[in-house]
């Protein structure tokens, strides 16, 4: 017979680390900035690996909108926006890192992001673009825009061909196109911050960056296998994620090794999130920033536990990029990326691909107005059995009574589709 | 005004508005009669490349009915009624003439309607082969060389579908004939704003869209009838059109019957369509033909869905000027939201000296009423200038 397990309340030792370093390194950020270093905002699906190779200090603009929401200062921030005369129930996501620099200083979370000198994203959607003009409408910031091209391909089980194969997964004019804009970005900040880029420093940035996502995939095969489940999403999110905006420093590829050595600790010593786990749940779409608690309020009632989310499973797949060109790897590594995540059938086999991995009960599809191929997500779930609940909300935008709509219709759903 | 130019004008406009109202039928026909009809979303692809091929190009709109439910479904909750109207039709068979369909990603909705087709055609369902026509907007040399490529994908595969060869030869003599509708186009685009203007909006707009949507040829005969004749338009107060696009000519007709001139606009069915096809620059190759076009179009027009903010405040802005608008109106439907982002630039570019409404939450259409009453709070004498 073997040990029962046991539940362990207390968070990741590499969760806690992850979220103290970002504490310790946001402050060091804010002095450096203070003392003249430049600063650039970059969205997550642009390559950030190229500031990393300049030494140019950057912010994530959605990690830092989930700090601003966590804070329950979304709403604020987006009624700054809406002040100005702009929209404020479209790209919130978008939107609240830009309208937290109008919060008065001392509600803004962490002492405050310091006015970037750049921004970077890319044209994704009607409007991603326009939102980043805004910031340059600030004397001290300027805009560089990479274009997002779309999935002319549809290859199948993309997660086996773009750690080498990529060349085979993406046409060849999407890859020349954003390789071209990676170098053009050199440009744009090599002409403004007079850092130097380096090739080999970038190659070797690379490296990091993947032995960073082979560890990510190790501890997401290995949560994917145990059970019950040993860690929960709370903690994985941040562990997985803080260290991912710092991808290519060796801080953050030893960060991933020590959430891993963790993880596989946690299961020799038979740890559970839920010892009467009796459900198990995978939360496709963004993070419920502000009410991320909602991952564990169905544990003690109906035993279900969220199991699986986006984060860590696209770091151990969407990540990893090999290849002799190191520019046009990067390229390789964006210039899909949403793909990866929303379009069909590239998001609806790996999402399928994911939940039979980790013996998902069931889905809670959290469908944002602003990310195309939900439908096909869900159906492709439902028909290899696992019952969706799709919900339309925003993931930042805590406005009206979200949080108790979301965590009702859960409620409902489990016992509806899954216990009933 | 003699007798018989009113006749003429009020023929040449009947003659237009029948032929607007019929562009599906006729375009089944020609489909019946064996011209290869190619169905095309969105507001990017050059028709040329189609013609060089023999085919006749015809740009969905949506139609007059409620879409279907599992149209809706597959677009998901959040998005332009037009694409699910385009959708829709295309479930229903209503277009099942097409030879194919190519759809350019002019926005997130219809690209979204091509990655609903590419899924439902691997599964097996009934749909129009389709193409996508990636073509992107940073007006850069790494984003023209790109929009090539796709430019140069799409004559191949337009190849395929109509049998017959894309040659440089073939392609010039479709440019002429664009060309030559083109200046026409900005001929009537110059009546239309002009100080005593003698095309309407209603009738600009039928033609802009024929000329997405008919042979060339007859877009010019067309186009001629109503230069011919000098007639005024009803005197109104002279309104600027912007927001989402007009796929259809209700709101047009509703504003200009409710006594607004509406002397321009800046969509891609719209005044832009004037500007898309100049006479071909010389070149050997198709590959130097291609790169002209890419360049032409990332430089003619700024819409409101691929834009930046302070480009298309720009844009706008000098049509606002170049038409002497009095006031700009900005219809907005639900789940188009860049339109709504554009706003405030635009009200801050044109100056207190125009007036400006914003009509927000439309679905495919407003209402009559609604129309009316945005026109009325534009023209009041004691009218504030609105920034929202």
């Amino acid at each position: 017979m073997s040990a029962a397990h046991t539940a362990s309340p207390e968070r990741l030792a590499a969760a806690t680390a992850a979220t103290a370093r970002q504490k310790e390194w946001f402050a060091q950020m804010r002095a450096e900035v203070a003392a003249g270093a430049p600063l650039a905002l970059v969205n997550a699906d642009a390559p950030q690996e190229i500031l990393r190779a300049m030494g140019i200090p950057y912010v994530v603009n959605q990690w830092w909108a989930s700090v601003v929401a966590a804070k329950r200062l979304g709403p604020a921030s987006l009624n700054t926006i809406a002040g100005l005369g702009y929209p404020d129930d479209s790209y919130q996501y978008d939107a609240i890192g830009l309208g937290s620099m109008n919060l008065p200083a001392e509600q803004a979370p962490w002492g405050g992001l310091p006015r970037p000198d750049f921004v970077i994203a890319e044209s994704s959607g009607d409007a991603t673009r326009k939102v980043f003009d805004l910031w340059a409408q600030h004397p001290e910031t300027e805009f560089f825009a990479f274009e997002r091209s779309s999935a002319t391909t549809a290859p199948d089980n993309w997660w086996d061909l773009v750690p080498h194969r990529w060349d085979q997964a993406y046409a060849a004019d999407r890859l020349d196109l954003m390789t071209d804009e990676n170098w053009q970005l050199v440009e744009f900040l090599t002409e403004r911050t007079g850092r130097t880029f380096d090739l080999d420093r970038l190659a070797a940035v690379m490296d990091l960056v993947n032995e960073q996502a082979e560890w990510n995939r190790r501890t997401r095969d290995l949560i994917a296998s145990s059970r019950p489940t040993p860690v929960s999403v709370n903690d994985s999110i941040p562990a997985v994620m803080i260290p991912q905006w710092h991808r290519g420093s060796e801080w953050a590829r030893d960060a991933a090794r020590a959430l891993y050595e963790e993880v596989e600790q946690a299961v020799y010593a038979r740890r559970a999130v839920c010892p009467d786990e009796r459900v198990r749940l995978m939360w496709i779409g963004r993070g419920l920033w502000f009410d991320l608690g909602l991952y564990q309020r169905f544990q003690d009632k109906y035993g279900a536990v969220f199991v699986w989310s986006m984060y860590l499973a696209i770091a151990a797949d969407g990540y990893p990029r090999y290849g002799d060109d190191p520019m046009r790897t990067l390229a390789a590594r964006f210039v899909g990326f949403t793909d990866q995540l929303y379009t069909p059938p590239w998001s609806s086999q790996w999402y399928v691909k994911e939940a039979l991995a980790h013996g998902v009960d069931a889905v809670v599809h959290l469908v944002a107005d602003d990310v195309p191929g939900g439908t096909f997500t869900t159906a492709a779930l439902e028909q290899a059995g696992i019952p969706v609940l799709e919900i339309n909300a925003s993931n930042a935008d805590s406005r009206g009574d979200t949080a108790t709509v979301v965590e009702n219709a859960i409620g409902g759903f489990l016992e509806r589709r899954v216990l009933g | 005004m003699t007798a018989s130019s009113a006749s003429s004008a009020s023929s040449a406009s009947a003659r237009l508005r029948r032929r607007y109202d019929s562009r599906l039928d006729r375009a089944r026909a020609a489909a019946a009669d064996g011209t290869a009809v190619i169905g095309v979303v969105g507001a990017d692809v050059p028709p040329e490349i189609l013609e060089s091929c023999g085919a006749l190009a015809y740009r969905l709109s949506s139609v007059d009915r409620s879409p279907s439910p599992e149209a809706v479904t597959l677009l998901g909750g959040a998005v332009d009624a037009t694409a699910y109207s385009i959708l829709d039709q295309i479930l229903a068979g209503d277009v099942d003439f097409l030879r194919g369909l190519v759809v350019s990603r002019d926005s997130q909705a219809s690209l979204r309607v091509f990655y609903v087709l590419r899924a439902l055609a691997a599964q097996g369902r009934p749909v129009p082969p389709v193409h996508l026509l990636d073509v992107l907007h940073l007006r850069r040399k790494s984003t023209r060389r790109y929009n090539t490529s796709q430019i140069a994908g799409l004559a191949e595969t337009i190849t395929l579908w109509t049998g017959r060869p894309h040659t440089l030869e073939n392609l010039r003599a479709a440019q002429t004939v664009r060309a030559r509708l083109g200046c026409r186009l900005v001929e009537v685009r110059e009546r239309r704003r002009s100080a005593i203007p003698t095309v309407s909006g209603v009738d600009a707009l039928r033609l802009f869209a024929l000329s997405q949507s008919a042979e060339p040829t007859e877009c010019i005969a067309l186009a001629e009838a109503l230069l011919a004749d000098p007639s005024p338009i009803p005197a109104g107060p002279r309104v600027f059109l912007t927001g989402s696009p007009h796929d259809h000519d209700h709101a047009y007709a509703a504003l200009e019957s409710a006594g607004a001139r509406l002397v321009g606009d800046d969509h891609s069915w719209g005044d832009a369509v004037a500007d898309l096809w100049p006479v071909p620059a010389a070149g050997d190759d198709l590959d130097s033909a291609h790169s002209a076009i890419a360049l032409h179009r990332l430089y003619c027009g700024v819409m409101a869905q691929t834009s930046g903010l302070t480009d298309r405040a720009g844009y706008s802005a000098e049509g606002v000027r170049r038409a002497a608008a009095d006031a700009v109106l900005s219809l907005v439907r639900r789940n188009d939201p860049a339109p709504d982002w554009d706003f405030p630039a635009l009200v801050r570019e044109v100056g207190e000296c125009v007036r400006t409404e914003k009509v927000a939450g439309g679905g495919r259409t407003w209402p009559d009423r609604e129309l009316g009453e945005a026109l009325q709070r534009l023209t009041r004498e004691d009218c504030e200038v609105s920034a929202r």
